[in-house]
């Protein structure tokens, strides 16, 4: 068994542990990078559509391009990549275990920073029901057959869920000569970028059913078609509006869940919004010398803005391990709480005595046409919108709190969306 | 005649209420600046998407699907005969990133480009 010795541990090579591991290294820190597949870049390697790096490298790119310019920068440091390699098993002392072709590895951290990302819903998670044919897959998958494996899973397909995976995959089978029936959502309003409604959707004609599910799939050995049905405001299924639409795929694009085994094993806790870990400023869950990052966290809209809460991570993961977060466990803290329309916050705790100006994320729970943010801490307001403006439950939005304002803080924090 | 699009100049993906009557623009609604406009007016005439695809290669008897993308926009229109052209492509040879792929797809003076490097 071999054991090695980093400053940080950076478990999963996507877009989260990339940007972590860089700047983890560009504090002095050094750096392991385990990534179970054969190659980094997570899921942008199946993302081959373009829209990535507006905001981060200020044009547009593509998953695959958006990877490679942080696998290069990886390349050129001298962080050490582990592909290939699965972590089994982290313990509180920051000992991680992990797998590949050469047998066990030990690797002792100074700490750890957590990326593993996210998983799809499933058809199990959303209980539909009906027979058991093959045809049923998540967006995802399909999304990995067509644009790496280069097979089709279907000829005409019905798509659940209008999240931004699903939209996509509606373009690129069309693209790719396949039919697609129709895309179903539960919810009144779509739930993927309205960008994304008008140009995968709109364009090539295919129909989206707001306020519809899929309430049977129908098929012996293969789906013959599913049966969807209107829903109330309640979401249960409306007698007498059952249609069915003949396909032999049904793909689910039903959302994502952090993949966060791992972070509860050694007792992380965890936020019951989010399914990720409860975190504060810095990105430190409660386990001390542990950091998360990325859809592990919590999942985003945008992958420009897993790479900008990477960074955070990495940095502190750096700073921890190199004994340079001195002070920092005298300050006291204070939660932040979402109030109204706010569903949650990242951070959910933050310290006075901050140095750097931090982003608190949230997302609202319902559209709305007109709404404010105020962020106040007793009688102190830290935040208010100067404009009214649209809010979407698609969208991350973020306010930047500088250490001036908290230095303010003497109460619990609350964030607010208020409809104006 | 009212018309919904979305404005993708910027991330902020402003969406763009057009009331068209003929192929004159009356109003445009939803825009947060006067890019909107732009955007809608050559919407109208002639809409622009960014295309994106994969091409196989077989390099060492191992296949890829390799990325790629159109280099800007090309014309909604010419979508299918774009598609056409990069179905028929076998690499057989590694490719960098920012590769053309095809020079000038579908007379569109448009290249096609790989989107990563495999080798």
């Amino acid at each position: 068994m071999q054991t090695y010795h980093y400053d940080v541990v950076v478990i999963g090579g996507g877009p989260a542990g990339l940007g972590a591991a860089l700047n983890a290294r560009s504090e002095g820190a050094t750096v392991a990078l385990i990534e179970r597949n054969d190659e980094l870049g997570g899921i942008l390697n199946q993302c081959i559509h373009s829209g990535f790096g507006l905001q981060y490298f200020g044009e547009e790119l593509t998953g695959p391009e958006y990877a490679e310019r942080f696998i290069d920068r990886v390349k050129a440091s001298d962080i050490n990549c582990y592909l290939n390699t699965m972590v089994l098993d982290i313990t509180k002392e920051k000992q991680v275990q992990a797998m590949n072709e050469e047998g066990t590895l030990v690797f002792e951290a100074g700490a750890i920073v957590l990326a593993m990302g996210c998983r799809e819903r499933t058809r199990g998670a959303i209980k539909i029901p009906g027979s058991r044919p093959a045809g049923v897959y998540t967006a995802g998958l399909a999304q990995r057959y067509v644009n790496m494996d280069n097979k089709k899973p279907g000829r005409r397909y019905v798509i659940l869920g209008s999240g931004d995976i699903g939209l996509i995959m509606a373009r690129r089978l069309t693209l790719e000569g396949m039919e697609v029936a129709g895309v179903y959502e539960l919810m009144p309003y779509p739930n993927g970028l309205y960008r994304n409604i008008i140009n995968c959707l709109n364009d090539f004609d295919i129909p989206l059913h707001l306020s519809t599910t899929v309430t049977k799939v129908i098929g012996d050995e293969r789906v013959e078609a599913v049966e969807v049905s209107k829903v109330d405001e309640h979401f249960v299924p409306i007698p007498g509006t059952e249609e069915i639409v003949p396909c032999d795929t049904l793909l689910l694009s039903v959302g994502l869940i952090p993949e966060n085994e791992l972070s509860q094993k050694i007792g992380v806790a965890m936020d019951g919004i989010t399914s990720g870990p409860i975190v504060d400023e810095l990105l430190s869950t409660n386990v001390p010398g542990v950091f998360a990052c990325g859809n592990v966290l919590h999942v985003h809209d945008l992958v420009d803005n897993v790479t900008l809460e990477s960074e955070v991570a990495g940095k502190a993961a750096a700073a921890y391990a190199l004994g340079k977060l001195a002070g920092k466990p005298t300050e006291k803290s204070y939660p932040l709480s979402p109030v109204g329309e706010v569903r949650y916050t990242v951070p959910k705790q933050i310290h006075k005595g901050i140095t750097e100006d931090v982003i608190v994320k949230f997302r609202v729970g319902r559209p709305l046409e007109n709404g404010k943010t105020i962020i106040t801490a007793g009688d102190e307001v830290l935040y208010e919108s100067k404009r009214a403006k649209a809010y979407v439950p698609s969208i991350m939005e973020e306010v930047r709190l500088t250490p001036e304002l908290v230095g303010k803080v003497n109460s619990d924090i609350k964030v607010v969306v208020e409809e104006v | 005649m009212e018309k919904a699009m979305c404005c993708t100049t910027c991330p902020s993906g402003c969406a763009l209420t057009v009331t068209v009557s003929g192929d004159k623009i009356q109003q445009v609604t939803g825009n947060k600046c006067k890019r909107g406009l732009i955007f809608a007016e050559k919407e109208l005439v002639q809409p622009e998407r960014m295309l994106t695809s994969t091409v196989i290669a077989i390099i060492d008897n191992r296949e890829y699907c390799i990325p790629v993308k159109s280099q800007k926009p090309v014309p909604l229109t010419k979508m299918t005969d774009i598609m056409n052209e990069i179905r028929k492509i076998r690499l057989d040879k590694a490719v960098h990133m920012g590769d053309v792929i095809i020079p000038n797809t579908a007379d569109s003076g448009i290249p096609i480009v790989s989107c990563k490097t495999v080798s």
